[in-house]
């Protein structure tokens, strides 16, 4: 008698143990890292939970751009993402290229996965990523994604891998998605600090921009050479050493990067967790000599000027033609999303 | 009698629910290498844990402290690189303090010095996907040795097959992902079991005597990233072309007929 009504108590202990939210709830389904647009209003988003690259088709009217303005951002999406005390993470910001809304990506901090947001006006709100058209790509097997470069003709994907090697590579996936469609390519990435080809270092920060009729990627390790590559010379199978063209210096990763064209000179600016944006002209960028072991080198006094109007300024996005929408790191733990002119 | 029982219910269903509950709470399983004396230019650090992990709060709570308990500024490089299955977090240590000729290296000394000791930190707090916080701090202590610059050599490993497994004990420690990943038996599927500089290979279903082949991936490298290609620094344009690499080292072994 008294066996089986422990038995049951025990029973209903367990249930109810499980009633109360003690067993594990479904983890967020994606971990969008990285955000991209084309010009048709496609945006690319990588997903590092899930190892694959997403395409979904958002159209909206056509509008001019505006200055976006929310000084608590930070508060907004803590709010949203249910995040209670724990801080959040902006992965990542677009802006629609017809209507100019701006998009990012964000999380709780040890969140496990994100949401979509648009800004509308000085609010954040929920992006139902169901609601869109969407195509996906997988990534090779281990390959985590970090950044996202898109073309008219393809998406560039850098990634390092997870499971065994931890190479360094770069995806080429000719538009429109389809699986299977990845051309992988490993980095070889010469460091010119100590002379070293490195193998196993990601382009954390990458951006496009075209020169005489050719695509090229522009992105920097954590470490911090940045370096350019040709997107044709992103082939399957293939080894791709890319062109070291500046040293960054030490302790200052670089977190996002925009290519900008300004007196028809363009315009590198690199936003980092140290100081304002790097500002690099386009001789640095366009620099067809001073490559690798000849790379400049910011440290050692060349001409790379720091933007101090964009100190704090995180994951960056281009607007309109003169203007940018930047996360911005407040020093106290919190984010705004600002508008600030491309210098 | 009747309230006896029902004090005794009571009392089991606490119990079941405090070992539920503490059964869930994610935990540090173990941290590779297992290795209590490591080499000075260790490069990496996995830590396994008991349930897949959230992520993106890992190095708020990973810590290298010194010998007199403090924290050592910018040992790790900060990206996390979580396993597909999140449980498994590979923290490098930071290589600009790894390499040599690196400003920050030049600035800041290495992570890890010879002959001096440290302790590898991961404080509570920690999320795991199912919300649940690491409850526990885990430390582990280590010793650092001289820096190791030489790539592996499978000269000097030694096979011991027997029909139903192959044991193999490396010359050294290498990287614990790499070796569950990058051995192989030439057309035998099996799975490998790493513990320490031994691997067992255990093979789907015995092997028939005869003989084999262990093919070992050239990228597996030991615990300073030195692989069978190259060491981990090597100068510029020593780097061998991948026409030039090997891509496998084959180990011939042979399984005797049983008697």
């Amino acid at each position: 008698m008294f066996g089986k009504l422990s038995l049951v108590m025990a029973g209903i202990g367990l249930a109810a143990v499980s009633a109360l939210g003690f067993s594990s709830p479904k983890a967020d389904a994606v971990l969008l890292v990285a955000l991209k647009f084309d010009a048709q209003g496609m945006l690319y988003a990588a997903d590092a939970k899930n190892d694959r690259l997403l395409g979904l088709a958002i159209e909206e009217k056509e509008a001019k751009a505006k200055a976006v303005k929310i000084d608590n951002l930070s508060e907004q999406l803590g709010k949203a993402l249910d995040a209670g005390t724990d801080p959040v993470t902006v992965h990542d910001v677009a802006v629609h290229p017809v209507s100019h809304t701006v998009y990012l990506s964000a999380s709780k901090k040890g969140g496990g996965g994100t949401l979509l947001f648009r800004v509308a006006g000085d609010k954040v709100e929920k992006v139902d990523l169901g609601s869109f058209k969407t195509t996906s790509v997988a990534l090779p097997s281990g390959a985590r994604p970090f950044d996202v470069v898109v073309t008219a003709k393809d998406v560039v994907v850098s990634s390092m891998n997870r499971d065994k090697t931890f190479g360094s590579a770069l995806h080429r996936i000719a538009l429109p998605l389809k699986e299977g469609g990845v051309a992988t390519a490993e980095t070889e990435i010469y460091h010119s600090s100590h002379k070293r080809w490195e193998t196993k270092a990601p382009l954390v920060a990458m951006a496009g921009f075209s020169s005489d009729g050719q695509d090229y990627i522009v992105g920097s390790t954590a470490c911090t050479p940045v370096v350019r590559i040709g997107v044709s010379d992103v082939a399957d199978k293939k080894k791709v050493q890319t062109a070291t063209i500046l040293e960054l210096g030490s302790r200052n990763a670089p977190v996002s990067m925009l290519v900008y064209t300004k007196d028809r000179q363009q315009t590198l600016l690199v936003t980092n967790n140290k100081e304002g944006a790097y500002k690099v002209a386009q001789p640095i960028l366009a620099e067809p000599a001073k490559l690798n072991e000849k790379a400049v080198n910011r440290g050692a006094g060349v001409a790379v000027e720091t933007v101090e109007a964009w100190k704090g300024a995180k994951k960056s996005a281009i607007l309109d033609g003169d203007t940018a929408v930047v996360v911005r790191d407040g020093g106290d733990g919190t984010l705004s999303l600002q508008t600030l002119p491309l210098p | 009698m009747r309230k006896a029982a029902i004090g005794a219910g009571i009392l089991l269903f606490a119990g079941v629910g405090l070992i539920y509950w503490r059964a869930m709470a994610p935990r540090v399983a173990a941290v590779h290498p297992e290795l209590a004396l490591v080499p000075a230019n260790l490069l990496r650090l996995y830590i396994d844990f008991s349930q897949p992990m959230a992520g993106d709060d890992a190095f708020e709570h990973v810590r290298l402290l010194d010998a007199s308990g403090k924290p050592i500024p910018d040992a790790f490089r900060e990206i996390e690189l979580w396993s597909r299955d999140n449980r498994r977090l590979m923290a490098y240590v930071h290589p600009g303090r790894v390499k040599s000729g690196l400003a920050i290296g030049d600035q800041f000394g290495p992570v890890l010095e010879e002959g001096k000791s440290y302790t590898l930190e991961i404080l509570p707090g920690m999320k795991s996907r199912s919300g649940r916080r690491l409850e526990a701090r885990f430390a582990r202590a280590l010793t650092v040795g001289p820096p190791d610059r030489r790539s592996p050599d499978v000269s000097r490993w030694t096979l011991s097959p027997a029909p139903d497994r192959l044991e193999i004990v490396c010359d050294e420690w290498l990287d614990h992902a790499g070796l569950e990943e990058f051995l192989r038996v030439d057309g035998v599927p099996g799975r490998c079991r790493v513990d320490g500089r031994r691997v067992t290979f255990t093979p789907e279903r015995r092997f028939p005597a005869g003989d084999y082949r262990l093919h070992v991936d050239a990228r597996l490298e030991d615990l300073a990233g030195n692989n069978f290609i190259k060491p981990f620094e090597t100068p510029s344009g020593a780097t061998p072309l991948p026409s030039e690499r090997p891509a496998t080292l084959v180990l011939p072994f042979r399984v005797p007929p049983r008697e």
